[in-house]
């Protein structure tokens, strides 16, 4: 009998494998960051050098930042300074090192904080304010064009010289940014002129306001899949409780309780949504995604209805009431952020205090080690003594009450009456970031704000139409095209539940 | 803690997993539940552990009954259970792995990671455990994982462990160190039923041996007053020889020529290092080895299903590198995958459909005009008389037929093309004696028949009956390839990925 | 006569064995129940949204056989209109019959007309969807394929003037192209990246309907001197012909009925016959092994995926050439999930589709005349949560074995995972 030997070949070392390839990344990432320097100094920098585009920093009193007096800008800037260094340097930290920690939180708040309080003294010197407080401040085109452009080239040939694989999607990711605020200057050219200032605080305000909806969706369609079900009914338990909130507030004349009873009954009713699809796909195993979308089609028929019924013979149901809005004192100020995330409504706070609740609910307490033990693999929680069904039923319920709630900041969030079809596939767009936001609540947070600031955008470049190139249809177009390419998956592989969509069974 | 079974009943529809079964299991007792599969010895312990719920019979802990509604029951009354396949969250750490269920809490609702960890660590040092709590499971060895499945059963203060065939995955050193995991839990007092249809393991640990066939107790008996031939009898009701009839191969040509393939898993590791082989028509080369160690792989890049990463496969000169699993199979590979019902079968399709799953295009079942129902029927009415396929007929769902014939269905489709090459991944794997002799045999006849045979398999006695020649494989590489008349000792060696100075074996 | 005696002595249980055939779950039972819940929650919708109806029960305790009167004759009210809306209507049946005449006879005919009418569109959006449901594929770009059928039948339509039999073709073919190629982009990404379909085929939806509404603001598309979103007409040479326009212009079923019953034998070849239809079976219900039976499951994909925008183009095209002949930005309206609830309701068999689909053509045609005919206007819409309600009781017949206590069939079990995202 003849026997072989095997060859002596030298095993593949693995790790060497996954360097190379996020090494190419690196490189991919860099040439496409150069691409969008040139992109930008042909394009924004070829403008015509006279124009100009005002941006508009705040847009009330409670969101400017106040002009003071040059001493204390110095202080300021001093302090700012101070606040910067062990940001900058490694020596420095290593000074202050025996009494501190250096987390990466801490880091980024003094590199903020820091940055804030040098930024604002130089730009009262600069000579930005307005009236006495910084509104606006006027750019010219070009200049914005080659700056922007030479950053670019610059961090992407370091990028693509040194491979540096880490920083290589923050820094892409920047980059776009960059290349789509350049892009805004360049529409808005001449509002120094037509006093169509760019609204970048606006746009951004805006933007936290469509995302909020998104967040409470992807927190939903989170809280549900880390269970093991997919809740592709988030569409409708937004139109319920878009619709059943303004119905409640209208009714009770937009009284401060009955906001309140708005949000809670609109949280309910999504909630009483997501136990209907719990019961069908845990008691009767049903397919989860033909029970989401059939209970879609019901939302979409009752409020439908609903809408035409009464709400059109009964426009007192129909009211425009909105939320208070919370400026938060002092924070409110800083210019861009400030109007941005401490000048909203009350939701926008709710959703971004549900993230946190969320990520320390699920990765910290008993019932989110319960409920991710039984998305992933419910046998064995089974085996334990954790009830799967229970665990799924709470994670979809609530996850319905958040979704319901969200449905909420589509109408008596911003003090908008219902329309049908406001909810406009949002719902689905959820899922994706959930997608996106890697089935985490910090995630979903992240890329709510990027998706939401997509949408804002679309919404917003209508008043630039005469200076766009592209139809307006296509800029609205911009979040559906961007959903399309964060479920493909051009944002890495990802690995979601291992029991998500599974029906569980003990026998 | 004394445990008593009495009189368990549980039906599946008409077939009777457990028929009246009887047990007593002593404090500080090592009781042997042996029985082949599908004699019931799992659904026994599902029963057991409230996992499935009996249709009459009694439990008796301490001689006062008890109910168990559901594992939680179980674990309260001082059951642990280690499952043939791990209920361990791969994802998860260790320690969030033994703590599920019973989760330490500081101030509600939180986890109290920290004393989660030390009570692990203690627990650990206790039993003499090698564990860092904060692995996470995936990145475990399957014995490592093994440890964890104990270590969570005694965290919950369990005074029975059962253990359902831990040692199928194991090598046979690995299932040395359990046995002496397991002689330690006995000297603290612990009770463990320990499940298997290993005759050997059972002799060496076992105080009490139970024997189950078809849902029933056949006997009980101590290792003193039986040997391995009694107890094989004992467990399939007949005379069994595990040793297959088969004549000296008539070797021929070279059929598949594999060299140096490289092959990745799902997660994108190297599954399969760099491994070279030849087969020829006539002979049968069985691969051995612990599962995990790249068989899968292999077997998926052998049939197309996997891509080739390096390497070249060359069937009759041909080469087969980069061919899909369609060209692969028109080419004359036949393939009894390793797991029938996922990926062998369409379980609710009819016997027929099944029986030419692979042969939708071939011109004897499709004409111009679409799908020749009729001659699929007849085909399907022909196999299941030549098989002896036990079914009403062939218009059935696959899912009504047992096991066995499941895979009959498998094989007799495979066997009814034209092949060059036939490549059986575990093709015995969950089969009554009956049927294992039934695949054995045809093995045997097609590799007569001048068909190049692979054959993966992870039961070290199904390799040696079957194999003219034995590759082991360990961590992706073929640690040698020798005669089956190798003693078992150096396979486990081999299998174990050290090499045993094999005299009798030239190397080149 | 002590044979006879034997025979006669019939098992006592024979009306006892009946009565659990009766109960065993069947599609007809848990049809005819859910269609009991459907109109028990539509009556339920009407009795909250109308205010005298509201009203009435504050004097229930008093007079409670006025308000149960004065409820029960507004629900059958509404509901007879609905059935003489989309059926036939009894009072114009009696005219034809006392004075038959061709003009009478339209009358008649009308309601039959409309449902037909509105169903030959949803019958192939339906079949198409089936194609890719059997798969475990989730079309619900049902919308947008319509929407990119109707635009390239349209472009075809209006700016040719051919033998009609060619530019019905080749508006049939593009049709069929157009959301074919829609639905390919779905296909390809959840082929090669795993990206959901229901996800993708949803945003597809949408960017169509911005897509159509910019086309529709075009000099290609528009008509000229009207700005309204209306598309320039579908020549005459390029609509489908009414059956019945000699009777009355009225009647507006058209070839394009022929063209939806011609689909439901070939889906129905398709399934039962077809290599390829097989195939996607064994896809949808074991993927894996489908794939070791050499069978390209990525293929297969973009193949359903095609095959179903295919469909759902032709409905767009049904639809524009058969009834309103030109493009409004509200094109394709709610045929996306429309077509989903048919298919569903149908239980993805090619018979079922096409009754499902004239099921939903009855009850938007029956819908209208209710809204026209009820004293306070009840909406159509009532009809889609009808609809609704009596999908979610097909699509999950559990529910209605359960809460009728019908005895459980295999059969109806609700089948199979929904399968994760990312694979």
């Amino acid at each position: 009998m003849s026997t072989t030997a095997p060859l002596n070949v030298p095993e593949i070392v693995t790790l060497e494998n996954l360097r190379r390839i996020s090494r190419q990344r690196a490189l991919g990432y860099g040439i496409t960051l150069m691409i969008i320097g040139v992109l930008e100094v042909l394009w924004f920098g070829g403008a015509n050098s006279s124009l100009e585009t005002t941006l508009e920093l705040g847009y009330n009193s409670a969101t400017v930042m106040p002009s003071i007096a040059a001493g204390l800008r110095v202080v300021a800037l001093l302090v700012g300074l101070v606040l910067l260094a062990p940001v900058a340097s490694g020596r420095v930290r290593a000074l202050v090192a025996s009494r501190l920690r250096f987390t990466t939180g801490l880091r980024g708040l003094l590199a903020i904080v820091g940055g804030y309080l040098v930024v604002w003294p130089l730009a009262l010197w600069g000579g930005v304010n307005h009236s006495g407080a910084l509104r606006t401040m006027t750019i010219p085109v070009w200049t914005t064009g080659y700056v922007l452009g030479a950053l670019s080239i610059a961090a992407g040939a370091l990028l693509a010289w040194r491979r540096f694989d880490r920083s290589a999607s923050p820094l892409l990711l920047t980059g776009m940014m960059l290349f789509i605020l350049g892009f805004l200057v360049w529409v808005a050219r001449g509002s120094n002129v037509s006093g169509l200032q760019l609204q970048i605080t606006g746009i951004l305000a805006a933007a936290v306001s469509a995302a909020t909806f998104l967040i409470f969706g992807s927190l939903s369609g989170t809280l549900c899949e880390r269970s093991g079900v997919v809740n592709i009914a988030i569409e409708g338990q937004f139109m319920t409780g878009a619709i059943s909130s303004v119905m409640i507030v209208s009714a009770m004349n937009g009284s401060g309780i009955s906001k309140l009873l708005g949000v809670l009954v609109a949280g309910l009713l999504g909630a009483l949504l997501g136990w209907v699809l719990a019961i069908m796909s845990l008691r009767y195993q049903a397919n989860q995604i033909i029970v989401g979308i059939v209970i879609v089609a019901f939302c979409t028929a009752v409020t439908q209805f609903l809408m035409f019924q009464v709400l059109d013979t009964h426009e007192n149901l129909n009211g425009a009431y909105a939320l208070p809005v919370w400026a938060i004192p002092f924070l409110s100020h800083v210019p861009i952020v400030g109007p941005v995330l401490f000048d909203q409504n009350v939701l926008v706070y709710v959703a971004i205090l549900g993230v946190i609740i969320a990520n320390v609910a699920l990765f910290r307490t008993r019932w989110g080690l319960r409920v991710r033990s039984v998305g992933e693999k419910p046998i064995a929680s089974e085996t334990v003594g954790v009830s799967v069904l229970q665990m799924r039923y709470s994670a979809v319920i609530l996850g319905g009450f958040i979704a319901g709630v969200g449905g909420a900041a589509f109408t008596i969030g911003p003090g908008t009456n219902f329309t049908f079809g406001m909810t406009s596939g949002y719902g689905y767009i959820a899922l994706a970031i959930m997608i996106f936001g890697r089935w985490r609540p910090y995630g979903a947070l992240m890329a709510s704000l990027l998706f939401g600031f997509t949408i804002a955008l679309s919404a917003n470049l209508n008043i630039y139409l005469s200076q766009l190139v592209i139809p307006q249809q296509f800029i609205s177009m911009l979040p559906y095209f961007i959903t399309i390419a964060a479920v493909a998956g051009l944002v890495g592989r990802i690995r979601p539940p291992a029991a998500d969509g599974v029906p569980f069974s003990r026998e | 803690m004394r445990l008593e079974l009495r009189a368990i009943t549980k039906r599946f529809g008409s077939l009777a997993a457990n028929n009246d079964v009887s047990l007593v299991v002593e404090p500080g007792q090592i009781h042997c539940l042996l029985g082949e599969n599908g004699a019931g010895k799992s659904t026994l312990m599902n029963v057991l552990y409230g996992m499935i719920t009996p249709d009459s019979g009694q439990i008796l802990i301490n001689d006062q009954v008890v109910t168990i509604r559901d594992p939680k029951d179980a674990v309260a009354q001082g059951i642990g259970m280690v499952h043939q396949h791990f209920m361990l969250i791969p994802v998860f750490s260790v320690a969030d792995n033994i703590i599920l269920g019973s989760e330490p809490l500081k101030p509600w609702p939180f986890i109290d990671h920290r004393s989660a960890t030390e009570r692990i660590v203690a627990l650990a040092d206790e039993y003499n455990f090698d564990i860092d709590p904060s692995a996470t499971i995936e990145n475990l060895p399957i014995g490592q994982q093994q440890r964890v499945e104990i270590l969570k059963a005694l965290s919950h203060n369990a005074e029975i462990l059962i253990l359902d065939e831990p040692t199928a995955v194991l090598t046979p050193q690995e299932a040395d160190a359990l046995m002496v995991v397991m002689r330690s839990l006995k000297d603290q007092g612990k009770s463990i039923i320990f499940i298997t249809h290993k005759l050997k393991e059972v002799l060496e640990i076992a105080d009490v041996i139970t024997v189950m066939r078809l849902g029933e107790v056949v006997g009980t008996t101590t290792p003193e007053e039986s040997d391995e031939a009694a107890l094989a009898t004992m467990m399939v009701g007949r005379d069994v020889s595990l040793v297959v009839d088969k004549p000296p191969a008539q070797v021929g040509e070279v059929v598949l020529d594999v060299k140096n393939l490289f092959v990745q898993d799902d997660r994108g590791l190297t599954a399969v290092k760099g491994v070279s082989f030849e087969v020829r028509a006539g002979e049968i080369l069985a691969f051995a080895g612990v599962q995990g160690n790249g068989q899968t792989e292999l077997v998926e890049a052998l049939t197309g299903m996997r891509a080739v990463m390096a390497g070249t496969m060359e069937l009759n000169g041909k080469n087969l590198v980069g061919s899909s699993v369609r060209d692969v199979l028109d080419a004359g590979v036949g393939h009894v995958p390793e797991d029938r019902q996922r990926h062998g079968l369409v379980l609710s399709l009819s016997i027929a459909d099944n029986l030419v799953l692979d042969q939708l295009g071939s011109p004897e079942y499709k004409a111009w005009w679409g799908r020749k129902l009729k001659a699929i029927e007849e085909n399907g009415k022909a196999r299941i008389a030549e098989y002896d396929i036990r079914a009403q007929d062939e218009s059935e769902p696959l899912s009504a037929l047992s096991g066995g014939n499941q895979q009959k269905v498998v094989m007799a489709r495979e066997l009814s093309r034209e092949l060059k090459v036939l490549i059986c991944a575990q093709p015995t794997r969950g089969l009554d004696v009956g049927s294992i002799e039934f695949m054995h045999r045809q093995i045997v006849a097609i590799r007569d028949e001048g068909v190049a045979v692979v054959i993966v398999s992870s039961e070290l006695d199904e390799v040696v009956a079957l194999g003219d020649r034995v590759a082991v494989l360990f961590d992706g590489m073929i640690q040698d390839i020798v005669a089956p008349t190798t003693s078992r000792e150096d396979l486990g060696l081999l299998m174990a990925g050290s090499r045993p100075a094999l005299n009798s074996e030239p190397r080149s | 006569m002590s044979v006879d005696v034997a025979t006669t002595k019939r098992p006592p249980s024979r009306l006892l064995m009946l009565a659990v055939r009766v109960r065993r779950a069947n599609m007809f039972l848990v049809l005819l129940f859910a269609l009991l819940v459907g109109l028990s929650v539509g009556a339920i919708m009407i009795i909250v949204t109308t205010p005298t109806l509201l009203n009435s029960w504050g004097s229930f305790f008093s007079h409670p056989g006025g308000t149960i009167s004065e409820n029960f004759n507004t629900l059958w009210f509404a509901y007879e209109q609905i059935f003489e809306g989309s059926l036939v209507n009894f009072h114009a049946l009696r005219v034809v019959i006392d004075h038959p005449s061709q003009a009478n006879l339209a009358v008649v005919l009308g309601p039959i007309s409309l449902t037909l009418q509105y169903a030959t569109p949803l019958i192939v959006a339906a079949l198409g969807l089936a194609i890719g449901f059997r798969s475990n594929l989730f079309d619900i770009g049902g919308q947008g394929q319509v929407i990119a059928g109707g635009l390239l039948a349209g472009l075809i339509g209006f700016s040719l003037h051919l033998n009609p039999l060619l530019q019905i073709s080749l508006e049939l073919v593009g049709a069929m192209v157009a959301g074919a190629l829609l639905a390919s982009v779905a296909g390809v990404l959840k082929a090669y990246t795993g990206a959901h379909e229901v996800i993708v085929t949803m945003m597809c939806n949408y960017i169509m309907v911005l897509f159509m509404g910019y086309l529709l603001i075009t000099n290609l598309y528009a008509r000229p001197g009207v700005k309204d979103g209306a598309s320039k007409a579908v020549t005459p040479s390029g609509q489908l012909p009414f059956f019945f326009s000699h009777l009355s212009p009225n009647l507006l079923v058209n070839y394009g009925f022929v063209i939806a019953l011609a689909m439901v034998f070939v889906v129905q070849w398709f399934f039962n016959r077809s290599k390829t239809g097989f195939e996607l079976l064994m896809v949808g219900q074991n993927g894996e092994a489908a794939r070791t039976a050499g069978i390209n499951a990525k293929r297969t994909t973009i193949i359903t995926l095609c095959l179903a925008g295919a469909f759902c183009g032709l409905a767009g095209m049904l639809e524009l050439t058969g009834v309103d002949h030109f493009l409004s930005p509200n094109f394709g309206g709610s045929y996306g999930f429309d077509a989903i609830t048919v298919a569903l309701l149908g239980r993805n068999k090619p018979w079922g589709v096409f009754f499902g689909a004239i099921f939903f053509g009855a009850m938007y045609a029956g819908g209208e005349a209710m809204q026209a005919f009820t004293p306070t206007n009840i909406q159509y819409s009532l009809a889609q949560v009808i609809q609704a309600v009596v999908v979610f009781c097909v699509a999950t017949p559990a529910l209605i074995i359960e809460i009728f206590r019908l005895t459980d069939n295999e059969r109806f079990r609700a089948s199979g995972a929904a399968g994760g995202w990312a694979k």
